[in-house]
């Protein structure tokens, strides 16, 4: 256990200059180029000059660019991240306002993921050199290969607009939404626990094509992993011998091969987080999920410095905490790990 | 002199490989294929892709305008026949920069090691940890739109792909015999590191660098999507699908689907190359059932 | 706490019929969707469409705007006065109004409300509206006199419920120091219930309202993201109104092809136009304007760009309004090239300009339009435009920084007066909107001109001097007007909503909807 903690210790060591780099990056970007959030919001209105410089002096953007950097790293270091000039409320709320819904949907994409990704890898390592093989690895290379926003408007299209099957847009009917008070944000869990059947059934049906749309992606990574994973493993010789004693193929294959193969995946997973938050952007945006991705889409339009900043170091921490958690984790499960 | 001979030899090489691998020949015939539509796009495309606005307005596909027309009464075919070169310049250009950044990166961080190595690998694990896209948004937003800048923004992407590649072989190589031989005959540190250690390098790199590009061409098409490409009305399949994005609705469908699949068959094109790659460099991949 | 849980059961109730279907039923409570958003409900420092409609819908100003009409008409004010040299003002309150909060309505409130305004001043508002105000004198309890600080004829117009500043609120549930961010009481058709950021604004009415009571109790008001999502709401009756902004694509087809109603204001004040930075270097040459405003195709960018939905203008005031005077000229190929050429520019040697756009602030189709543009402008032989763009921000800073030669830019009117729509890029903010026409040499002439204006309380004579500047603006184009987006302008409601349409204010007055 003392090793554990010296060895979380040690990554957050490694982590820290690593978000200060991130930081560094995203303000010096932020000010290095022309036109300021000030300018966005007021330019092309029938203002006057002072009125714009007055913003600025009281946004203090008119201070020389170290102290505003000195300022923002103060503010950091207090759990300040500032006010957004968007929406005028303080970042870190316009955050965490929005994150469950991005947690929400990227939990569900990554468990569609592992479902069809691990399943169609293990499936096509075991029928290897098949039609079957063949198929599922067209798929997974194919699932690699397709925009996410593009398959997102295909599926809104066949089965929110000609079948009618399922909605598009926001986490429940804009009705329901604005009737439902939720206690955790986790919608799923929220009407569950509101007893409201009804509404958890609209949940689910708003959910189903972002998070399908994002777990397809996801899957063919993961499908082309399982399966290279797999194959090595069927190798192996205890496998083998496992065979010969004439156990059943099917406890062969998942009682002994797909737990080793598994091992790997876990090591990816965190890397697998940061790419559905990626993915999460282009999502968010076609299907309106309200969650942070696209909040930062709309920051950066608006050239809301604080409230990209704060964005940009939110995911930063959190895709640095999920890495963590998935490392202890591996460490856990396979033995050959020292850390 | 050398060099040709060895493009040579590797074509010579490479035709029993290709019956082999089925993969990689079909993905090379699709790469090609969209390389010389790219090239020869003003020539072959029947109308101008910007200027040419006398179509039907949002026609359906006929004859005349086999993938439909667009609300200005342009040709969505030619449009997507020109559509093909800003994704492949901006995917090869930013692969070809994050390559020999993030590899010169790496060989410098693998063998100087100390100060440098801890600085580089801090640097690059930040900015691999963090979401890709998210970053060449910001990145792609704060600049003047252009391809430049998409190249700039994607290639900070995969740059610390190729440095931590580069690094370990490095890290690896180095313990071996050869390079003290060498050290011992007194070359100097820049010489040993590129004639070498490079060439060892090049194998790992190769199969990375395909699925990379694949995945440039889908973040190319992801940020002039959401409106950060190159400034329109330049034929982009991105750009094209937002525009269409609004028309769907009511049905007019032709204008989301075409560019889609270009992208899709693409991106194929290079994926399957990088899977035939990966099948031709770990044989253990692809194997007979026992 | 009662009226919120019969709301979620109204709520249940309609949530289960639209389940199933249906358009829900219930009379008393009117459910409309919008994409627009609220920035800031704060009197004092917002500044946009939505915002103040729903600063509207809770509060009353002086006066209002006759629905359907661009006259002024009483509201918390029967009656007024105005000076001789439209300077002094003097309104007699209503006596029988109480805020919502059981505040009297009185001149001291007025007074308190509109000081509030005028003092906190913020910038992302519109205060700079009604800042001609010097003084606010209370005569008696219900009267109340505004001397301002020059005449300024359009006052009135300033003094209605369009101008968010000018609304009045509480002194005793608004906070004097700080801005209102909802919290407020006012004296409007409604009390605000709740309102959830990006989400929803639910109002319920005010009974003790001094006016007409509002003819539907409950109102919620839905934020949706995009017009796919608020046209499938209307489509399948999950909401009665959809009102600001359908895309103009499902506009057409709904008004083609489904049962729901469509209609929308006969013209529009939300106007798109390019100007001209009168110093630049290839375009200070008169002759070179003019040619692009013999050049230009407007029908083409309103039916090729927004489907048909938006007019053609050829002046800058909306058709219609006071004043408007269409001066300009419609496209002629021939002449246009014929100016081009005594200016100097050949097939040989054509005028290689540049026109920008910025892609995002006016929505997605603005690239269409500068590539209409762009076209009709390189059918001459003697011209050779290229288009370039710049994100909103950037894009006015090189603006106001005189980096354009020509441009396109849009206004929407704070107040509905003809002047609203020549002054800011003649004589109001020159630099500010790119046009440098302060160095124009008819620039004294404007100014002159808009000075009398203000000074003349009589209608008619100004509406002779609004003209006249039309004209002039022919000559001396530093804006060639387009068209004239009516997306924005339509209302599209289920058959059963009675009374919705949109008019001269660009709203729609929604205590006067309800449902049979």
């Amino acid at each position: 256990m003392n090793n554990l903690g010296a060895y979380i210790v040690k990554r957050l060591a490694t982590t820290i200059p690593m978000l200060f780099v991130l930081i560094t990056i995203v303000f010096i970007l932020l000010r290095v180029i022309p036109g300021d959030p000030v300018q966005a919001m007021l330019g092309g209105r029938n203002v006057s000059k002072e009125l714009i410089e007055r913003k600025r002096a009281e946004l203090g953007f008119d201070k020389p660019i170290h102290e505003q950097y000195i300022d923002y790293l103060a503010g950091i270091f207090r759990g300040d991240f500032g006010k957004s000039l968007r929406t005028d409320k303080p970042v870190l709320h316009e955050i965490f306002s929005r994150f469950p819904a991005t947690l929400e949907l990227a939990f569900w994409g990554m468990f569609i993921a592992l479902i069809l990704g691990v399943g169609t890898g293990v499936w096509a390592a075991v029928k290897s050199d098949t039609l079957i093989d063949h198929g599922l690895r067209i798929f997974h290379i194919g699932a690699f290969a397709v925009p996410l926003f593009w398959m997102g408007l295909m599926f809104q299209i066949v089965f929110a607009v000609y079948l009618g099957w399922l909605p598009v847009g926001n986490r429940l009917g804009a009705l329901s939404m604005a009737m439902f008070q939720p206690v955790t944000k986790f919608y799923v869990i929220d009407t569950i626990i509101k007893g409201r059947l009804d509404l958890l059934i609209e949940t689910l049906k708003h959910l189903t094509l972002p998070a399908l749309t994002l777990g397809i992606i996801q899957a063919g990574l993961l499908g082309r992993m399982s399966r290279a994973n797999m194959l090595e493993i069927i190798d192996l010789d205890y496998v083998k011998t496992a065979r010969a004693k004439g156990l059943a193929e099917r406890i062969v294959v998942f009682k002994h091969a797909l737990r080793n193969a598994m091992i790997p995946i876990v090591t990816v997973l965190g890397l697998q987080f940061a790419i559905l938050m990626g993915g999460a952007v282009l999502t968010e945006t076609v299907y309106s999920w309200p969650g942070i991705a696209r909040f930062l889409i709309r920051s950066v339009d608006a050239r809301d410095y604080p409230a990209i900043q704060g964005t940009i170091i939110f995911i930063a921490i959190f895709i640095s905490a999920i890495n963590l958690i998935v490392d202890v984790l591996y460490a856990q499960l396979d033995p050959r790990v020292r850390y | 002199m050398l060099f040709t001979k060895k493009i040579l030899d590797g074509l010579t090489k490479l035709s029993p490989i290709l019956k082999r691998e089925k993969l990689l020949a079909v993905g090379l015939v699709v790469v090609l294929l969209f390389i010389i539509v790219s090239i020869l796009a003003p020539y072959i495309a029947p109308y101008d892709p910007i200027t040419y606005r006398s179509a039907p307005r949002l026609s359906p596909p006929t004859l005349a305008h086999p993938m439909g027309t667009d609300q200005l009464r342009r040709d969505v075919f030619s449009r997507v026949l020109n559509g093909a070169r800003a994704p492949l310049v901006v995917a090869f250009g930013s692969i070809a920069l994050s390559m020999s950044v993030g590899t010169i990166l790496g060989l410098v961080s693998g063998y100087v090691g100390s100060v440098v190595d801890r600085l580089l690998s801090v640097t690059m694990d930040a900015l691999y940890s963090f979401p890709s896209i998210i970053l060449a948004i910001v990145l792609v937003a704060v600049l003047e739109p252009g391809v430049d800048t998409m190249i700039f923004a994607i290639s900070i992407v995969y740059i610390p792909t190729y440095f931590r590649v580069t690094r370990s072989e490095v890290l690896t190589i180095r313990e071996e015999t050869f390079v003290e031989a060498v050290n011992a005959m007194g070359a100097s540190g820049f010489r040993i590191l590129f004639k070498h250690i490079a060439p060892n390098v090049v194998n790992a790199i190769m199969a990375v660098s395909s699925f990379n590009i694949a995945d440039a061409i889908l973040t190319e098409a992801s940020l002039s999507y959401l409106g950060y490409g190159l400034p329109p009305p330049t034929p982009d399949w991105g750009f094209d699908i937002q525009n269409g994005q609004k028309f769907l609705q009511s049905g007019f469908w032709w204008l989301v689907t075409f560019p889609g699949i270009m992208i899709i068959i693409l991106s194929l094109g290079f994926g399957l190359i990088g899977e035939g790659v990966s099948d031709l460099l770990n044989p253990k991949r692809k194997r007979k059932k026992a | 706490m009662k009226k919120v849980s019969v709301l979620a059961l109204i709520g249940l109730l309609l949530l289960g019929l639209s389940l199933v279907g249906f358009a829900q039923n219930d009379e008393d409570t009117l459910v409309m969707g919008t994409t627009d958003r609220v920035t800031q409900l704060s009197p004092a420092n917002s500044y946009d469409h939505y915002s103040w409609h729903v600063l509207r819908m809770c509060s009353d100003a002086l006066l209002k705007i006759k629905p359907k009409t661009d006259e002024v008409a009483p509201a918390l004010a029967r009656e007024w006065e105005v000076g001789p040299d439209a300077q002094v003002y003097t309104f007699h309150l209503v006596e029988d109004a109480t805020f919502t909060d059981g505040e009297p309505v009185n001149a001291e409130a007025v007074k308190w409300s509109l000081e509030r305004a005028l003092r906190l001043d913020g910038p992302e508002g519109g205060v700079g509206l009604i800042k001609m105000i010097d003084t606010i004198e209370v005569l008696d309890e219900y009267t109340v006199k505004i001397t301002l600080k020059s005449p300024d004829a359009t006052f009135l117009k300033r003094m209605t419920g369009q101008i968010g500043p000018a609304l009045i609120f509480s002194p005793k549930s608004t906070p004097a120091d700080k801005f209102a961010k909802g919290e407020f009481a006012g004296v409007g058709p409604y009390t605000l219930k709740s309102f959830t950021p990006d989400q929803s604004v639910v109002y319920e009415a005010y009974e003790d309202y001094y006016g007409e009571n509002a003819k539907t109790k409950n109102v919620i008001e839905l934020k949706y993201t995009q017009s796919a999502q608020l046209r499938s709401a209307i489509e399948s009756g999950n909401i009665d109104i959809a009102f600001r902004t359908l895309n103009p694509v499902d506009l057409v087809q709904l008004e083609k092809e489904s049962a729901l109603k469509t209609s929308h204001a006969a013209v529009s004040p939300s106007v798109r136009y390019l100007l001209f930075n009168v110093t630049h270097e290839q375009f200070s040459d008169e002759r070179v304007r003019k040619a692009v405003s013999y050049a230009v195709n407007r029908e083409e960018i309103v039916d090729q760009v927004f489907s048909g939905v938006g007019k053609p203008i050829y002046t800058m005031v909306p058709e219609g309004w006071a004043g408007s005077l269409p001066t300009f000229p419609k496209q002629d190929v021939a002449k246009s090239e014929a100016l081009l050429e005594s200016a100097g520019y050949t097939a040989d040697n054509p005028l290689e300009a540049v026109l920008w756009f910025s892609p995002k602030h006016y929505g997605t189709t603005e690239a269409d339009v500068a590539a209409v543009v762009q076209g009709s402008l390189n059918s001459l032989s003697n011209m050779d435009v290229t288009v370039k763009s710049l994100e909103w921000g950037a894009y006015t800073e090189q603006m106001s920084q005189g980096g354009f030669g020509m441009f396109f830019l849009g206004w929407y009117p704070d107040y509905l007066e003809a002047s609203n729509f020549i002054a800011p890029w003649t004589t109001e903010s020159p630099e500010g909107l790119g046009t440098f026409f302060n160095h124009h040499p008819n620039y004294d002439a404007y100014v002159k001109i808009m000075d009398t204006a203000k000074a003349t309380p009589d209608i008619e004579k100004r509406s002779a001097l609004y003209e006249s500047l039309q004209i002039l603006s022919t000559e001396d184009i530093m804006w060639i007007p387009l068209w004239s987006n009516m997306a924005q302008a339509y209302v599209v409601t289920q058959e059963n909503v009675m009374n919705a349409y949109v008019d001269q204010t660009m709203d729609i007055h929604v205590p006067m909807i309800w449902k049979e």
